[in-house]
This record gives C-alpha cells, structure tokens and sequence, in this order.
C-alpha cells in the first residue's frame, strides 16, 4: 500500500568563481578554478572553463557578473555555449543572456545582469563565454556561477 | 494497493517561462505576458501555469530599450492570488547618477506566476520595449 506518494530528491548547491581577474575578450570563455559544494554532486569544471553536467539531472544554473569596461562606453554580453558543438544555447533551450548596453545619453535602458541554464534535461557540458566585449575589458572575481542541481 | 496518487509533478525541480517576441510597456502595474514555458508547465493569459499549486522559488529579469527617454522602473513577480513576491527590478540609467539593477527574486505557493510593472518612473505616456522577459525558478514541493 502506498499513500500520498512524494520521492525525496537529493539537491546540491555548487558554487563556481575564480581566483584572479581575467581578462577577456569577445569570445572568450570565462574561466573558473573553484568550486564548492553543500554535498555529493555530478558537476565538474576544467581549465578550458567547460561545465560537465550530469545529464540524468535538473540543474538551475544563475551566473551573475562583475566586469570592468575598457572604456566607459563598451557594451558587454555574456551567454552560456554547448561546450561540445560550441553553439551558442538560446532561449528555447532553457538559456538565457546576460546584457548590459551603453547607450547615449538621451538613451535609457534596462539590462539582465545574470545569465541562466534552467533544464530538466540538460547537455552533458556548456562553458559560459563573452559574446560582446567592445573592447577587452576585465571579469573579477566578484563573478560566480551558482548551481543547483537536482538528483 | 494505491491510495491518492499525485495526479501532477510533485516534488523539487526547475521551471522557466520566457517571452520570444518583444512587448511595449507603457503603465503601471501591467502584466508582461511570456510566451512559452519549460516542458511540463503551460502559458496561460500570459503567466507560467504549473497545472497545480507547487512551492517556488522564481527569478524574474526584464531587458528593455527605450522607445525616447524612458525610464524603465520597478518590476515584480506576482502569483495567481495577486501575492506579490518580494523583489524588484528598478532601472539602470547607464549615463546618469543611477547604475542600478537587479533582477526581482520570490518565493510563493502558488499555481501561477508572472512578470508585472511596478511603478514605472518617468512619463508613462512614453513607452519602453521589453527584449527579453524570464522567469526561471526551482520548485520546492
């Protein structure tokens, strides 16, 4: 006999930053040398900054940002890629950007500082890259990945 | 032997509801309709409907340009009682005092969630279009 059937699901949160400051360039991939963890998990990241994923899990994935513009005027953007085909993951697949645009002065905009993967069926790997950077500006260690992963 | 199989996902997991064409804001205290939602979840008049009350935790972002000096201003989540969820997304104004922003986060047990304007600051009769509209969560139970 069984009532009121609800299956308990491990959830591990992972934290991803870096070390130093990186200095990136439009199509770079951010790179990240850290990670901590609540408990067990099936996340795993290299010095390419490729994510490996467990595909038999849900993952909530938010990366927030801390760049330093070359100049006062670049714009940057920042999108998470399938880290095997290197395409660039769109909405439709659970993906979206993180924006933020300079504009003139009688111009005012709203940008969306994080970045996210949310998938209950997820690629086995994705790396986050720099798909707008006027000019070569600075990522600090400010920036982080956090991870929720959902057994 | 079974007694009161749950009859919709239950349990903990991830959702996300998105909005694919651009939308005009222009007042106050307007739902933003999203479009399209993860596998397992439905649009309904605009808000992310899980079928079922679930506990969420939800992360709403709005990007938008201005049509003329807009300032875009406050923007919450609300659920299908009206509860408005706790957070804000107030403006970024790149070029003046206020560099501003953050994306409104909530929690709330509910069936449905959506995207509202807040306040909007500057003239409401000039508009800003919002380019990308979201709502990502994780469910509870």
């Amino acid at each position: 006999m069984s009532f009121n059937n609800v299956k308990s699901r491990h959830t591990a949160i992972i934290e991803l930053t870096n070390s130093s400051n990186q200095s990136v360039s439009v199509g770079d991939a951010l790179l990240f040398d850290t990670l901590r963890a609540s408990g067990s998990h099936g996340v795993s990241v290299d010095g390419s900054g490729n994510i490996s994923l467990d595909t038999s899990k849900e993952y909530f994935i938010q990366a927030s940002f801390d760049v330093e513009r070359g100049t006062t005027s670049d714009s940057w953007a920042f999108d998470f890629y399938n880290a095997t085909t290197s395409t660039v993951l769109a909405v439709s697949d659970g993906a979206f950007q993180a924006q933020w645009d300079a504009v003139p002065t009688t111009t005012k905009t709203n940008a969306t500082f994080t970045a996210a993967y949310v998938q209950s069926a997820p690629i086995s790997s994705i790396v986050l890259k720099a798909t707008t950077m006027s000019s070569t500006g600075t990522v600090t260690t400010n920036t982080n990945i956090v991870i929720i992963e959902v057994s | 032997m079974s007694y009161r199989q749950p009859t919709a996902a239950t349990g903990v997991g991830v959702f996300y509801g998105y909005r694919s064409t651009a939308v005009t804001i222009s007042t106050d205290n307007t739902k933003l309709p999203m479009t399209d939602a993860s596998t397992g979840n439905t649009i309904s008049s605009g808000s992310i409907d899980f079928g079922s009350s679930r506990k969420f935790f939800a992360c709403g972002e709005v990007r938008a340009d201005s049509i003329g000096d807009y300032q875009l201003g406050d923007i919450k989540i609300v659920a299908n009682d009206g509860e408005v969820a706790e957070g804000y997304q107030v403006r970024n104004n790149a070029t003046g005092t206020v560099c501003m922003d953050d994306a409104c986060y909530g929690t709330s047990s509910q069936s449905t969630v959506s995207l509202f304007t807040g306040e909007i600051l500057g003239s409401e009769a000039i508009t800003a279009e919002a380019n990308e509209l979201r709502v990502t969560g994780v469910f509870v139970s």
